[in-house]
């Protein structure tokens, strides 16, 4: 068994996997090449490949005990995207990236006092108008 | 050395007046953004945002506008130099004259552009790195929600074909892309929240597409990275991103309207975000907070809490920016005169020289110019004094050289050489002074001719209104009682101007009797009729519009008149013994029973009892027609019907009752005639 800190960093083709694994929990190859095709071209063997390989790194793990293998990610979602965020250049550029980003929340993450605050706004409201 | 060369060009100078003069136009569009802010406080979010976003807009629009004026001011001052004096005397001025003072407008301009790159750079890396987000850890989301969103892009009205990914980057909702949009969901998020909830902030997604926001969001970055030391600047960009997200909010409530659910559904994403993009920022008043208010009606929470310190700063910002504007120029360079190269040169004077001083009135303006003009004339002595020392050094030079170099001759040489010298030196100073004044003159002169020249546009202009209404007379009166129907549509379908001309000298060579003559008959005779009937018809209306006036015009003047005009009823019966195409023995009755002083056709005479209306077509039929009435012995009237050249109409009558009426009726009908009963 390797060590948290020993698995490698996922590669692109990688993290698509992991993403459809962390999106749709445990699957078979079928599964996740079905997924994967339904947004860009993917051959089967390429994405059969792939898991194997990923299965040898430790990324994934292969549950043989049906006839159809089935795969999960071996490691938590946030556990990755914090490693990934680690990256010295990701860190440089996100603020600059973060201004142009066009979405229903804001770049910045609220504050503890904040997140409260709203809590307690619902609540109010919630009583108001059950 | 290089550093200098850099500053050298007159464009850093300008650049520097430009970002300068930026100060206080930047502050003063927020200001203007404030109040509109204000005043505009019940208005939609989306009308808040435009105002914003215009105000932006407003903002590299402000400072082109001023970098082209002070560029095209300039120019004739950059221009100029190489013309003669300065370049011949310039080695003379280098090396005596003192270091000329620090140009720190010109400064500006390099450290600016150094700014901007490394901001675009770091924008650029970001842009890539959004980007990348759309391909890198993403996977499609489940085909059912696919399927809701494009129900929902239907109720957003959005046509373009927008992909909904799962991404384990992104920490937060988002929409990448503008023409191929992508809306990232965070992975967990579309199972986390309820399926109300995931409609109503993927509505707030395609609200953003179809607002294309995205674009906004670029076109912000850039005014932004262009103007990134305005603190104004910044502080309407940020208006512009929260009117955006408050637009957004009210289109969600307005497809779902529960509100609560939409606001839950954001705190949750909210809470349970991981930090990746960016730590968590201290409490910086966060628009989340206030749009949470909003959506839930809270009292007060459309107005933005720091409103006063925004205000207040706005207004600090603007006093710095007024009071650095007063500082970077003397009061000579006021901004209504800043386009003057006069004035924009006048700062590479010598401070020895004196700096002219404030020149708010026309008077001082023309004592100003007066005394370039002084100056002037006293560069030009002092170049033929120049001329005439260096002639007399030159001749002196000779003379020296062929005597063989005696060195009494060359100590006075030197004394007027050195002499020479100090007057090219005043003259090269004055010579820049009259520089100021020529190019005051050029600019002048320019105005003078871009005057002239939008007079003889307007003259133009005039000159071809009137051919217009020319034209229009010649449709609605010249030829308005001989034009057919069909020429009128075809003429009034006509696009140009030359086509109408074309058509005019078509119409009437149509109707030339002799063609092959250069005189036109008919065009004479008809403009003769026009003249004619203006001169005798006219009463309150002009002449070629009575009655009479059409008649003349149309059939020519009458064989016989009846004139009865001294009656109690005014009367006048014209008879033509043949009309071309009409028919023979035509009576036009006019009278003018209202004693108006206009004699009008008799149409029909209603008083003296009915008529019975025949109406003639054939050209030689109406003659017959009106004879054999006539010798049958039927009272009748015969007249031409207005717009129809060709036909008559013959009245038979009056007939004081109803059974003299049938009675003629039974004879006109015994004669072949189907008469209608008239007024």
């Amino acid at each position: 068994m390797t060590k948290s800190s020993d698995l490698p960093r996922p590669t692109d083709a990688e993290l698509e996997i992991l993403t459809v694994l962390w999106s749709r929990g445990p699957a078979t190859v079928r599964d996740v090449h079905s997924t994967i095709s339904r947004r860009r071209p993917a051959h089967y063997t390429t994405v059969l490949k792939l898991m194997q390989i990923m299965t040898d790194k430790g990324l994934v793990k292969r549950d043989e005990k049906q006839r159809a293998h089935i795969y999960s990610a071996s490691r938590p979602r946030e556990w990755t995207q914090r490693q990934l965020a680690g990256d010295l250049l990701e860190r440089a550029f996100a603020g600059s990236a973060s201004s142009l980003l066009v979405g229903a929340l804001a770049a910045r993450k609220a504050s503890a006092a904040e997140l409260a605050e709203l809590r307690k706004l619902l609540e109010e409201y919630g009583e108001d108008k059950p | 050395m290089t550093l200098h060369l850099w500053l050298a060009p007159p464009l850093a100078h300008e650049l520097g007046r430009a970002l300068a003069h930026f100060l206080w136009q930047g502050a003063l569009l927020a200001a203007a953004l404030r109040v509109t802010l204000f005043l505009g406080a019940e208005r939609s979010s989306r009308w808040r945002h435009q105002a914003a976003l215009f105000c932006l807009l407003a903002l590299p629009l402000a400072f082109g506008i001023t970098l082209a004026l002070s560029l095209s001011g300039g120019h004739s001052t950059v221009a100029a130099p190489p013309a003669a004096p300065r370049v011949v005397f310039n080695p003379v001025i280098a090396g005596d004259a003192p270091a000329a003072p620090v140009d720190w407008l010109a400064w500006l301009a390099p450290l600016w552009m150094g700014g901007v790159i490394l901001f675009y750079a770091f924008r650029l890396a970001g842009w890539l790195r959004v980007d990348r987000m759309r391909r890198r850890g993403v996977c499609a989301a489940p085909a059912e929600w696919q399927q809701r969103l494009r129900a929902l892009a239907a109720a957003v009205r959005i046509s373009q074909p927008v992909v909904l990914l799962e991404s384990c980057l992104a920490g937060v909702p988002l929409v990448i892309g503008y023409w191929r949009p992508v809306i990232l969901m965070p992975l967990g998020a579309l199972a986390g929240l309820s399926v109300e909830q995931v409609e109503a902030i993927l509505i707030h997604e395609l609200a953003h597409i179809r607002r294309a926001d995205y674009l906004v969001s670029m076109a912000q970055s850039l005014i932004e990275g262009l103007f990134f030391f305005h603190p104004a600047v910044w502080w309407i960009s940020a208006v512009v991103r929260a009117e955006r997200e408050y637009a957004c909010d009210d289109v969600v409530v307005a497809l779902r309207p529960d509100a609560r659910a939409y606001a839950a559904a954001l705190t949750t994403l909210e809470q349970s975000r991981w930090p990746a993009i960016q730590p968590a920022a201290a409490s910086n008043g966060g628009n989340l907070v206030r749009r949470i208010r909003r959506l839930l009606g809270e009292p007060g929470s459309a107005q933005v809490p720091n409103a006063r310190v925004a205000a207040l700063a706005g207004a600090l910002a603007l006093v710095v920016a007024v009071a650095a504007a007063l500082v970077a120029w003397p009061p000579t360079k006021s901004f209504a005169q800043s386009a003057s190269p006069a004035e924009s040169s006048a700062d590479k004077q010598e401070p020895a020289k004196g700096i002219e001083p404030a020149h708010q009135s026309i008077e001082d303006l023309q004592e100003l110019l007066a005394g370039k003009q002084k100056k002037i004339q006293e560069a030009e002595e002092t170049v033929e004094r120049a001329q005439e020392l260096l002639q007399r050094n030159a001749a002196d030079l000779d003379r020296a050289l062929q005597n063989g170099g005696a060195h009494s001759v060359d100590f006075a040489l030197e004394e007027r050489m050195r002499k020479a010298e100090a007057a090219l030196q005043e003259l090269a100073a004055q010579v820049r002074q009259s520089q100021d004044l020529v190019d005051q003159q050029r600019l002048t002169a320019l105005l003078n001719q871009l005057d002239a020249e939008q007079q003889a546009g307007k003259s133009q202009q005039l000159l071809q209104q009137q051919e217009r209404a020319l034209r229009q007379k010649w449709l609605n009166e010249d030829v308005a009682y001989i034009i057919s129907p069909e020429e009128r549509r075809e003429f009034l379908v006509l696009q140009t101007d030359a086509d109408r001309d074309r058509f005019i000298e078509r119409f009437w060579q149509r109707r030339d009797p002799t063609p092959d003559t250069a005189e036109n008959e008919f065009k004479e005779e008809h403009y003769r009729r026009i003249a004619y009937a203006n001169e005798h018809f006219a009463s309150s209306v002009p002449g070629w519009k009575t009655d009479r006036g059409r008649i003349y015009i149309v059939y020519g003047p009458p064989d016989e008149i009846e004139d009865h005009r001294s009656e109690s009823v005014p009367r006048q019966v014209w008879r033509y013994v043949h009309i071309d195409r009409v028919g023979y023995d035509i009576e036009v009755e006019f009278t003018d029973p209202g004693g108006t002083g206009e004699l009008r056709m008799v149409a029909a005479p209603a008083s003296h009892g009915s008529y019975w209306q025949l109406m003639v077509s054939a050209s030689d039929a109406a003659g017959a027609v009106a004879r054999s009435l006539r010798t049958g012995g039927f009272p009748i009237l015969t007249y031409p019907v207005q717009g129809r050249p060709g036909m008559v109409q013959v009245l038979v009558g009056p007939y004081p009752d109803e059974a003299s009426l049938a009675k003629a009726k039974a004879a006109l009908e015994a004669g072949g005639y189907h008469p209608v009963r008239g007024q």
